[in-house]
């Protein structure tokens, strides 16, 4: 037989049977952006916009008039405003996830989502950095954080998780702008090949970087992208370890436990597939791409979300184990009155919430008839995001409203602000989202190119290839002009 | 809005510098041109034009107007966006006043008098502004401790709301003018009094009717004798919601004057009270508790507290502290009284002339139980002991405690009976439950002075119809707009204690000047000042008062000099005359019988006792609108802004009411709504209604805030009134400071009985184990000064002083009722209060106050990003409020939940109203940061305090010497719970204290090693009374802490 890249003995099948040419992966991708928006988009996109202008007027309020306008109170000192930071940041894990640490394991399904899951890493955590920016007193003082040499005898304090936060976000975010920016080198360069006007054409060739596709480019390119790569997979870690640690390294029990940071980063990565679910599938039929996002995708999309629910679940488990383990009577407190029990906690809804959302829910994809059932993977990945939101919740306010002394203990309510805030940063990442997918390849085209068969040099029918193209591995960069 | 506004606009074109822009604009002639400007200006100045878009406007906007205009705009838009603050000038002084050094606060003894509570204090002035009060140390009944209404009295004298101007509703139309608040005002209402006072005259008083509060003024006293003699047929009434006339007539009845017993605490034993809150708002609450406390901070285990037993129907701030606390109703209370009498007579073999029939109703079991406990405990520490009768109990319980204190020796030793001073010593001084209803027809003239009757008397009504009556004038001497000033023709301010001349003599002779600290915010009379001008006298109120002083003094004891002193010293002793000790026991066995057929009568129909009970937070009616008093937290209920129906557990499931609902008060055909606070204590069958609230009617803190019960009082001598309870289906939403009652067992505020003390002297460190991992970074060496406190819990009674003397040192804000609901308050040191024990209707409590620990491993220090919050190299945790920018991260990792946000500009905001008054202002001390919203604040140890005295001694060039520095909250504190000082001094008050066996530090097991520690609390009890172990534990807070888990964690520390 031909060289097949599907290896067939070991239970693989075609990704993407349904593409007959490689020309056809170029169609369906960059038709997106040069058609004009389907009504679909344009029902998105409008209230996302509504939604934008309602968080910067909410941004307006919150620093003309204090965080007083938020819920937040003495002992719930941090509330949906820390709530949201991690769950934004946690959505973004999974774009990380997808391109960098995928893409070292070769897990070639990943090429059909890996742009989708990066813009979406990217949105969310500006999303995310809204929060750590505007929770503070005086965000005008903020740069008081930065280690910035000034007159004023002051330096951060190095020892502060929140200081960690910040060279860990900011480092995340920069790493996976770049990565995301270096991916989409070669498809902005189709883009501008395919201009039909002046403008376009300037705008789509100032951002391919003079890409001719040439042997050369492609050589650096595929080690810019291996590099970046590699930076970026330590960074699945560490960013969501850096963010637990704001809650590790304190003395509250709920906070003070030594798993968090893989709890965090497995609870991250959970959180981000489900929400790359959630938006794929949407876009998926908007844009019609059933050919390059198939079934198969989701599918192993979804063994994903069910082996992250059972990491999350075990991490919730071993906390109890931990609590009784530890004879710590705070800590047992704080698990078995604040979050587990109905008659005492004004939370414990929350928890159930978050248990029944993230560990019960997804067990559903034990059976492969609810793994590929779109309508099923559409309400499951909601629940995710729902539970993983109560997670976060959970984590933090029900740790802070009742801790060590009672005279102190204080229930947190939101106020309107905290939820049109929050409604707010939808609008955000959904009209930068919108704008993503209307302007931008999708998906990335010179990555699925890469995938199919008869990209594959042994590949028999499609195409006669002459001998030395089948001598040399760079053939990829003939591909790329489609 | 800035005040620079940018120069922009042409000032006169027609001398103006020759500018052109055209060789044809030179041309133009200058009155043309001046047209031209003047177009230009109409167009800029008349912004109608603009916005209306008029055609001529439209027409003149030339392109050059249009960027004149826009950048004109657009700068003071700008600037206008810094927020720059309102320029303001220092002005020097030019010739600089005697003693005043720019930036040195001055201290000036005066004193404080409520209703015959007489407080001396001494108030820190910073550049002639009152701004801080403290106790006043020379004086006997404060020793520099205070209470709460004379930490409140600073704000009361800049209240925005006082009333400001002399008012009167003779112009017509039925309603008050505005007022005159100029500089001549207060002349013309001294005058319109001396017009009453002349024409009064000619009819020898008659139909002029005078009431007042029952104040301890020599001088006062003396000018209603004076107007008593040339009016002889005025009315002359005196009034106070919260009175003692029960203890006075008792007293009356037992020595034949009206007396006041004064307790002498420090070596008393055994302690009985019968509804007295000897700690607490009772009648010099700070004398009696220093008393007490002295002996309850033990040394070491080798002391002895005294026992405390309470038999009470609310739950006073003294059933907090009692180490036995018996929840029954007063009239329970008075049989227990009677039964404990009859057990004495047995146990001492004396007649104490009981009625052979007692007529009360039998009392239950537990309560029986105590009778033979408490006669046996009593005579066992004869002349040592006290039976204490509080205000509410009828004038025979009081007649009979005497009698009983006569029989135990203890008159004298434990408790004089003095004379009364003031106006309620004075027999010929009727009250407004002794006044007749024809009495008070017969005034045609009606002066009422500091008081508000129509509000807070249950002849309200019948006065008010008085008034009603034509041809019948009045006039109120009044600190706020109440319902009485209202309603009479003249309001005239009343001046605040501090702006006036005046003075107080206590029963035991202490003398008490009282000066003005600062000229009358706004024109106003003091109470002298409205008397002399009724009696016609026209001297200066200082001369008046150096006058009384001479004669009590009983010589004119050389001029200036002394007065001098006096008045830089504020008491003098004057030797009063020692009044005859014995009790007439046959007038008290008569008073007895003829009480108790009264009490008999009485029906009970399954109603429930109301019983009015003083309120701490407004024992002074001029701290009706004062918001530190209002925001303060009730020490029982935690309840803040409100005063609302306290019921019992019992009671609230009985008639299955919740927290929060507001249900209507009857008594006949009188309601009241009101919201329920239900407060485990309260004894079954009776509902305790605090008084003092709802009356500013226009104050902008104390409107709409509380609930105003007189309309429930049968008279002003009733203290308790058959109601009935409905609820209403409505809430009200309690503003909370504390949720939670309990400690879930956890070892927070530790205590043990006295033999388990005597056991094991350490036992808070076996509950708070010390588990240490070993420091993180090198220890620092503290080689100076090393900060430290040590609160004892023995002591501290809960009564919340020392977080009103902290927020006036430290300029914390209020944050008003919402804020308190959410779970904002800003209190740098609070009281937190746990109720002990397993039954719900008569639990223990323990109280803690907690501020800030200054922890040596400090888990904030760590958290924050910016070094806002760092350690001092004297050991404190400094909060560096510029560098904050408000992350709260410190806040979640502080175990104790001290520190503060300023979530909102609560100064900006003023407790939800719009900003601070300029006249609060004054009141903030200058020492101390105004935080900014956004900010983190904690308690500093009162950093300014430390640096100051740090200073004094260097300019003395002398060590520092302990007890030079002193936090607001332990000098305010009456128990001296709080100490403060020096660690590495180990001959320091605090090193002493540190090294008390009993000595822990909160969460020790958390290892934040914190510098403020405390003295576990002991409870001397009875063992008779505490024969199971389930009693024991509804003695002592132990909980969920097994004896396994004890023995667990004592093993790990071996």
């Amino acid at each position: 037989m031909g060289a097949s890249y599907v290896n067939a003995a070991a239970g693989e099948t075609e990704l993407l049977p349904d593409v007959s040419s490689i020309n056809q992966v170029t169609e369906s991708v960059c038709r997106v952006t040069e058609q004009p928006a389907p009504k679909g988009w344009w029902m998105l996109f409008i209230p996302s916009l509504a939604l934008l202008g309602l968080l910067v007027a909410c941004i307006g309020y919150l620093v003309t008039v204090g965080t007083g306008t938020w819920g937040n109170n003495s002992p719930v000192a941090w509330a949906w405003d820390i709530t949201n930071f991690v769950w934004w940041i946690g959505i973004g894990h999974a774009g990380t996830l997808i391109s960098a640490v995928l893409f070292l394991f070769r897990q070639k399904w990943r090429t059909s989502i890996n742009r989708f899951a990066e813009a979406m890493t990217i949105f969310a955590v500006m999303c995310a950095g809204i929060y750590p920016a505007l929770h503070t007193g005086r965000p005008w003082f903020d740069y008081y954080m930065f280690p910035l040499p000034n007159q004023m005898q002051m330096w951060p304090n190095f020892k502060s998780p929140l200081m960690w936060d910040i060279f860990a976000v900011s480092t995340y975010f920069t790493i996976s702008l770049l990565f995301w920016y270096t991916g989409l080198i070669p498809d902005l360069a189709t883009l501008r090949d395919r201009s039909k006007n002046t403008f376009r054409r300037a705008v789509y060739g100032f951002f391919a970087l003079g890409w001719r596709g040439s042997n050369r480019h492609w050589q650096h390119y595929e080690r810019a992208y291996l590099i970046l790569a590699a930076i970026s997979t330590p960074l699945v870690l560490s960013v969501h370890s850096i963010v637990s640690f704001d809650f590790a390294t304190s003395v509250i029990y709920g906070w003070h436990t030594t798993i968090f940071p893989p709890y965090f980063v497995a609870g991250a990565v959970f959180s981000g597939f489900a929400l790359v679910m959630t938006l794929l599938l949407v876009t998926r039929s908007v844009f019609k791409l059933y050919d390059l996002v198939t079934l198969k995708h989701l599918e192993l999309m979804n063994k994903f979300i069910l082996g992250t629910a059972w990491l999350v679940g075990y991490a919730y488990a071993m906390e109890f184990f931990v609590a009784w383990y530890s004879g710590n009577e705070y800590e047992q407190f704080v698990f078995l009155n604040n979050r587990l029990n109905p008659f005492e906690a004004p939370y414990w809804w929350s928890y159930w919430a978050m248990v029944i959302c993230n560990v019960i829910i997804p067990q559903v994809y034990w059976w492969k008839r609810m793994r590929t059932s779109i309508p099923v993977m559409f309400v499951v990945s909601i629940f995710v995001n729902i539970g993983m939101w109560f997670e976060r919740f959970v984590i933090i306010v029900t740790s802070l409203h009742r801790d060590f002394l009672p005279s102190a203990w204080g229930v947190f309510h939101p106020t309107w602000v905290d939820i049109c805030m929050y409604l707010g940063t939808f609008g955000l990442f959904m009209s930068a989202f919108l704008l993503f997918i209307r302007w931008i390849p999708m998906i990335a085209i010179a990555e699925v190119k890469m995938v199919l068969p008869f990209a594959q040099p042994h590949h028999a029918p499609a195409v006669a290839l002459s001998e030395d193209l089948q001598a040399t591995p760079v053939q990829e960069g003939a591909l790329a002009a489609g | 809005m800035s005040r620079r506004k940018p120069s922009v606009l042409p000032t006169s074109p027609v001398e103006g510098p020759k500018v052109w822009r055209s060789l044809d604009e030179k041309r133009l002639s200058a009155a043309e041109r001046a047209d031209e400007a003047a177009t230009e200006q109409a167009v800029l100045l008349d912004p109608a034009d603009l916005t209306k878009g008029s055609s001529a406007a439209a027409a003149t906007l030339s392109r050059r107007n249009f960027l004149f205009t826009g950048g004109a705009t657009g700068a003071a838009v700008s600037l206008g966006a810094c927020i720059r603050r309102p320029e303001a000038y220092f002005a020097p002084y030019a010739q600089a006043p005697e003693q005043l050094t720019p930036g040195t606060p001055l201290r000036f003894a005066t004193v404080l008098d409520r209703n015959g509570d007489v407080f001396p204090v001494e108030v820190e002035t910073h550049g002639a502004r009152p701004t801080k009060v403290e106790g006043n140390a020379a004086h006997p009944w404060s020793l520099g401790a205070t209470n709460l209404y004379a930490q409140g009295a600073v704000l009361d004298l800049y209240d925005p709301d006082r009333l400001q101007a002399v008012r009167s509703s003779k112009g017509g139309a039925g309603e008050k003018d505005a007022g005159d608040k100029g500089a001549g005002a207060a002349d013309k209402a001294r005058e319109l009094l001396k017009t009453w006072g002349n024409e009064a005259r000619r009819t020898q008083g008659r139909g002029l009717g005078i009431m007042l509060p029952p104040v301890t003024s020599p001088t006062v006293v003396s000018l209603i004798k004076r107007l008593k003699s040339s009016l002889p047929q005025a009315l002359v009434v005196r009034f106070a919601a919260l009175h003692d006339e029960s203890v006075l007539e008792g007293t009356k009845v037992a020595f034949g004057t009206r007396r006041r017993p004064v307790y002498s605490l420090d070596e008393a034993r055994v302690l009985v009270s019968f509804g007295a809150d000897l700690v607490g708002d009772e009648w010099a609450g700070v004398r009696s508790t220093k008393g007490i406390a002295q002996s309850r901070r033990l040394g070491s285990a080798k002391d002895t507290p005294p026992r405390i037993y309470v038999v009470e129907s609310d739950f006073s701030l003294t059933g907090a502290y009692a180490d036995h606390r018996l929840a029954r109703t007063d009239t329970s209370a008075l049989s227990l009284l009677l039964g404990l009498a009859g057990a004495l007579e047995r146990h001492l073999d004396v007649d104490l002339g009981l009625p052979k029939v007692p007529q009360l109703p039998a009392l239950d079991d537990e309560a029986k139980a105590w009778v033979p406990l408490l006669a046996e405990d009593l005579a066992a520490h004869k002349g040592r002991t006290l039976v204490a009768t509080g205000r509410r109990l009828p004038a025979w319980a009081h007649a009979l405690s005497a009698r009983i204190n006569e029989a135990l020796g203890n008159i004298g030793k434990v408790v004089s009976y003095l004379e009364a001073t003031g106006i309620e010593a004075l027999e010929e001084v009727a009250t407004t439950a002794t006044v007749g209803k024809s009495d008070i027809e017969a005034v045609q003239r009606w002066v009422f002075l500091d008081v508000d009757p129509l509000a807070s008397s249950a002849a309200g009504p019948s006065l008010a119809q008085a008034l009603d009556a034509s041809g019948v004038e009045a006039l109120a001497l009044s600190f706020h707009v109440t319902a009485t000033s209202e309603k009479c023709d003249w309001a005239v301010p009343l001046s605040h204690d501090f702006e006036a001349w005046g003075d107080a003599l206590l029963p035991d002779g202490a003398y008490a000047v009282r000066q003005p600290l600062i000229e009358p915010l706004w024109p106003s009379l003091s109470l002298v000042e409205g008397l002399a001008a009724l009696a016609g006298e026209t001297e200066h109120p200082r001369n008046i008062v150096w006058a009384e002083t001479q004669r009590l003094l009983q010589a004119p004891l050389g001029g200036d000099a002394l007065w001098k002193k006096l008045l830089a010293r504020g008491i003098v002793h004057i030797p009063m005359v020692k009044p005859a000790a014995a009790v007439d026991a046959a007038a008290v066995t008569q008073s007895v019988a003829a009480g108790l057929t009264k009490i008999a009568g009485r029906e009970a129909n399954g109603s429930l006792d109301a019983v009015f009970v003083a309120d701490p937070r407004m024992i002074s009616a001029q701290s009706a609108n004062n918001p530190w008093l209002l925001e303060l937290p009730h020490p029982m209920t935690k309840v803040s802004w409100c005063n609302p129906v306290s019921v019992g557990v019992a009671d609230a499931q009985r008639l299955g009411l919740t927290d929060g609902d507001i249900v209507k008060v009857t008594r006949g055909a009188v309601s009241v709504e009101a919201a329920v606070a239900v407060c485990p204590g309260v004894a079954a069958g009776t509902v305790a209604l605090a008084m003092g609230w709802g009356l500013a009617p226009q104050g902008r803190y104390g409107a709409g805030k509380g609930f105003n019960f007189t309309p429930l009082r049968e008279s002003d001598l009733s203290w308790c009134a058959r109601v009935v309870l409905e609820p209403t289906g409505r809430r009200k939403k309690l503003a909370r400071t504390q949720t939670q009652n309990t400690m879930e067992g956890r070892p927070i505020a530790i205590d043990a009985t006295l033999d388990e003390y005597r056991k094991t002297p350490n036992f808070p460190a076996w509950r708070a184990v010390e588990f240490s991992t070993g420091p993180l970074w090198k220890e620092i060496e503290y080689k100076g000064h090393r900060w430290g406190m040590v609160i004892d819990l023995n002591a501290c009674t809960g009564c919340n002083t020392c977080t009103v003397a902290c927020q006036a040192e430290n300029n914390i804000p209020v944050v008003g009722e919402k804020e308190i609901a959410r779970g904002r308050d800003m209190s740098w040191i609070r009281i937190d209060r746990y109720f002990v024990g397993d039954d719900e209707n008569q639990p223990g409590v323990a109280v803690q106050p907690v501020g800030c620990q200054h922890c040596e491993i400090a888990p904030c220090e760590n958290v924050c990003p910016v070094n806002a919050t760092v350690h001092s190299p004297e050991g404190t945790n400094d909060m560096a409020y510029n560098r904050c920018i408000g992350t709260r991260y410190c806040m979640n990792n502080c175990p104790y939940k001290v520190r503060r946000f300023n979530y909102l500009d609560w100064h900006g905001r003023d407790a939800g109203n719009d900003g601070v008054p300029e006249t609060k202002k004054m009141q903030f001390n200058p020492d101390v940061t105004v935080r900014m919203r956004g900010v983190m604040e904690k308690c500093s140890y009162c950093i300014q305090r430390v640096e100051a005295g740090k200073k004094r001694a260097k300019l003395d060039k002398r060590p520092l010497a302990d007890g030079d520095i002193t936090p607001a909250c332990a000098q305010a504190c009456p128990a001296e719970a709080i100490v403060f000082g020096d660690l590495n001094d180990p001959k320091s008050r605090v090193a002493r204290q540190a090294s008390v066996d009993r000595r822990y530090k909160l969460l020790a097991e958390l290892g934040t090693n914190p510098r403020t520690s405390y003295l576990g609390r002991i409870r001397h009890v009875n063992p008779a009374l505490v024969k199971s172990k389930s009693q024991e534990a509804a003695h002592t807070s132990r909980g969920l802490i097994t004896p396994q888990a004890l023995k667990r964690k004592q093993e790990g520390r071996a």
